[in-house]
């Protein structure tokens, strides 16, 4: 059966048989199929990626740990290899680096100090945000314009967005321009592999990203930080995956809405103005405002807070009060609580105003005072200490002081009583002392001693001769004697008053007003001296100057003494007392010598 | 609209600005002027293609004019009728570039105005023959056959 099945097998297929032979050695052959594949394998991939364009992901794709492994075994390889392109990079990177660093650096130091830096400041420290992130994304003012994607190997345009009627020139020849400047820094300035990144015109600049395949240009107006470059960089990297096929296929070029688009979104314009309005509010104002009430209610706050201390030390130091509560008002407090008939509240100041009920307090000045008021001793010294009370100094009456010691024992918070006081020595009598001294030392005439208010008074006259004795004597057996009222007379003085002056005068029967008064205060010194025994007569001399005949001079001579004595009775001396004495003329001068002409006075002892 | 880069090869003074300046520009400046680096020019073509002609100078530097033919669609090779040399400065570029050889190409032969100067053998037809097939006297000054030689290329890119 089974030799029947072959033998139609043979004749069925012949030489097929043999080919499928060949190929199961071809599959069972590792090396040769290898080797066949290998052969076709190029051209597969090729139709492949043509038909599916995914597919080639899957080529792409790189195993992380083969890699990993490939780098350690061979280190030195990869070293080589990565050196060219690793350095540039890393030279790049520094110089992009440090140009942003002094970018950061100028700009914080421009807006450290303004106003705007301390909103700034506000916004970082309620959002989390470091401040220079605030600063840049507030101070930097641009406007991306341009877009240009550009073929890297021909310079041609691949895609462009922004308004064309900006520009000098059509976008193609921009493109090519830019690339052909690329060609000539490069040729001119070496081949290290760096490209030009960026150029500048006035306030324009144009930042050339390159990608592996197409250059990204962007014409920029105005200052803008590296962070823009760097989501440029991203953004042609995004362009590069998501558009891989069509940046290679010219066909799309200039007609790829969807590039366009992606290219349109680049198109972006940052300004301050943008910000300002963005925020909706301008709140500056209105923060100053708050700031403005919060420091208002702060110092008012503070205000009633050292009101209200200094009230609360107020309170505290009175004995006798207890605080309840204590509300502000309008002008003041108003302290409620328990107050003390007795407690002393006039330090309090006008503007607390007290609402108490009486209770009776135990603090020791409270007691104290009311021991004070019961006993009403001006010289008891009151203490009362952790309820003893201590009595010291004088009481007036020893049975009423008896008395009231037995009524302290009703006076709340007295426990013990510890009474030092003694009873008042009660004083002599000073008028009988006086009238004892004055019968052992007569009293001079002419002065008085008598006892007013518990205190001798002196008035009178008292002559100095008899000072020193009398006086002496009266200080030794009297304090304090009031003389506010005595007269001291000094007799030489009297004396002296009365001779040391003569009346000139040339009429017989008058004298000028100033003679007149000299006259009575000789008069009255005269009868001083004689109360107090000083003087006995009064002695009137007259005399002239004998001018013109002997007779007539005389005769004036005891007219003037005369009526001189008849003056002094009228100034009150006695009559008796007057001794007229006339100097009678021997001779006539011829001379004229009014000072010659008068009445002498002499006092007889 | 299709961009074409097209380039413009040749020696020192063959008048490949005043060719350019022509064809876009219609206009003709008898002073001349070095261009240094690179020059761009674009012209619309039919409303479907644009081209983009990069007039590059320093050609007599090795390998300087290189990095701007790369990506190029079509060639412009310049010659001076009046100076044979011009032709072997076009056989030595594209000798040092043969990948400009797979491009599209005309020729122009330029400066026909001047014409007690001109200096041509029929050897360098032969040298232009192995460069392109396309050859154009022109005349920069005057406009001959400036128009046709640039449409030429246009019809090669299409």
């Amino acid at each position: 059966m089974s030799e029947d099945r072959d033998k139609l097998k043979s004749l069925l297929l012949g030489e097929e048989i043999a080919q499928i032979k060949a190929i199961q050695k071809l599959l069972d052959d590792r090396q040769a199929f290898t080797e066949k594949v290998s052969q076709v394998l190029d051209n597969a991939a090729d139709q492949t990626i043509k038909q599916n364009p995914e597919f080639q992901k899957k080529f792409s794709r790189l195993d992380p740990k083969a890699l990993t492994r490939a780098i350690k075994a061979n280190q030195k390889s990869f070293i080589d290899a990565m050196i060219p392109i690793m350095g540039p990079m890393i030279r790049q990177s520094v110089a992009n680096a440090i140009s942003k660093f002094v970018q950061d650096v100028n700009r914080a130091m421009e807006q450290r100090f303004s106003i705007k830096a301390l909103r700034w400041r506000w916004q970082a420290y309620r959002t989390g945000i470091s401040f220079t992130e605030i600063v840049f994304s507030n101070t930097i003012e641009y406007q991306v314009q341009q877009v240009f994607l550009i073929d890297k190997e021909s310079g041609l345009l691949i895609e462009h967005a922004g308004h064309e009627d900006a520009l000098m020139q059509d976008k193609e020849a921009i493109s090519a321009m830019l690339t052909a400047i690329e060609s000539f820094v490069q040729d001119s300035m070496g081949h290290d592999g760096s490209h030009l990144s960026a150029a500048k015109l006035g306030e324009r600049n144009v930042e050339v990203i390159s990608g592996s395949q197409a250059n990204l240009a962007v014409v920029i107006k105005g200052a803008y930080t590296p962070r823009l470059v760097d989501h440029l960089s991203a953004a042609s990297e995004q362009i590069h995956i998501d558009f891989a096929s069509d940046i290679n296929d010219q066909n799309t070029w200039n007609n790829n809405p969807d590039l366009k688009v992606e290219l349109e979104n680049l198109l972006v314009t940052k300004s301050q103005s943008d910000d300002e309005e963005s925020s909706g509010v301008n709140f500056w104002p209105w923060l100053i405002i708050a700031l403005l009430l919060i420091g208002w209610f702060s110092w008012r706050t503070y205000q009633q807070h050292k009101a209200l201390s200094e009230t609360r030390l107020q309170l505290a130091a009175i004995d006798g009060l207890v605080v309840q509560q204590i509300t502000p008002n309008d002008d003041g407090f108003l302290v409620t609580g328990l107050l003390d008939p007795l407690a002393d509240t006039s330090t309090l100041s006008a503007d607390i105003r007290l609402a108490t009920q009486p209770y009776v307090s135990l603090d020791d000045e409270l007691i104290a005072n009311r021991v004070r008021l019961l006993l009403n001793q001006p010289d008891l010294e009151v203490e009362v200490r952790h309820g003893l009370l201590t009595l010291t100094g004088h009481f007036d009456d020893v049975q009423q002081h008896r008395l009231q010691r037995q009524m302290l024992g009703i006076i709340p918070g007295i426990s013990q009583v510890d009474d030092q006081s003694t009873a008042r020595p009660q004083p002599p009598d000073l008028n009988q002392q006086l009238l004892n001294h004055l019968q052992q030392h007569p009293l001079p005439e002419y002065l008085k001693l008598q006892v007013i208010d518990e205190k001798i008074v002196a008035s009178g006259e008292l002559m100095v001769s008899d000072v020193d004795d009398y006086w002496q004597l009266l200080n030794q057996h009297f304090e304090a004697i009031d003389a506010s009222g005595l007269t001291l007379l000094n007799a030489s003085t009297q004396l002296k008053s009365i001779t040391s002056e003569p009346l000139n005068f040339i009429a017989t029967n008058q004298l000028s007003p100033a003679q007149q008064s000299l006259l009575n205060q000789k008069a009255a010194a005269f009868l001083t001296l004689h109360r107090h025994n000083q003087a006995k007569q009064i002695k009137l001399i007259a005399q002239s100057d004998c001018q013109g005949s002997l007779q007539e001079s005389n005769a004036n001579n005891r007219k003037r003494g005369t009526w001189l004595a008849e003056q002094l009775v009228q100034s009150g001396v006695d009559r008796s007392l007057i001794q007229v004495e006339t100097i009678l003329c021997e001779q006539i001068t011829t001379t004229v010598n009014t000072d010659l002409i008068g009445v002498w006075f002499e006092v007889n002892r | 609209m299709k961009s074409k880069k097209i380039c413009m090869i040749g020696r020192f003074a063959v008048g490949k600005t005043s060719l350019v300046d022509r064809y876009v520009k219609n206009h003709f400046a008898d002073k001349y002027q070095t261009t240094v680096g690179v020059a761009i020019s674009t012209k619309i073509i039919d409303n479907t293609t644009k081209l983009i002609i990069w007039d590059i100078a320093g050609f007599e530097q090795e390998n300087h004019y290189k990095p701007y033919l790369r990506g190029a669609h079509g060639i412009i090779f310049v010659a001076d009728a009046t100076e044979p040399e011009s032709v072997h400065t076009l056989a030595d570029i594209v000798a040092d570039s043969p990948e400009l050889k797979a491009l599209p190409a005309v020729c122009f032969i330029n400066k026909t105005d001047r014409k007690d100067d001109i200096n041509w053998q029929p050897a360098l037809d032969q040298s232009i023959a192995g460069l392109t097939a396309h050859s154009f006297w022109t005349s920069a000054k005057t406009g001959d056959h400036v128009e046709e030689g640039f449409a030429a290329l246009s019809r090669l890119l299409s």
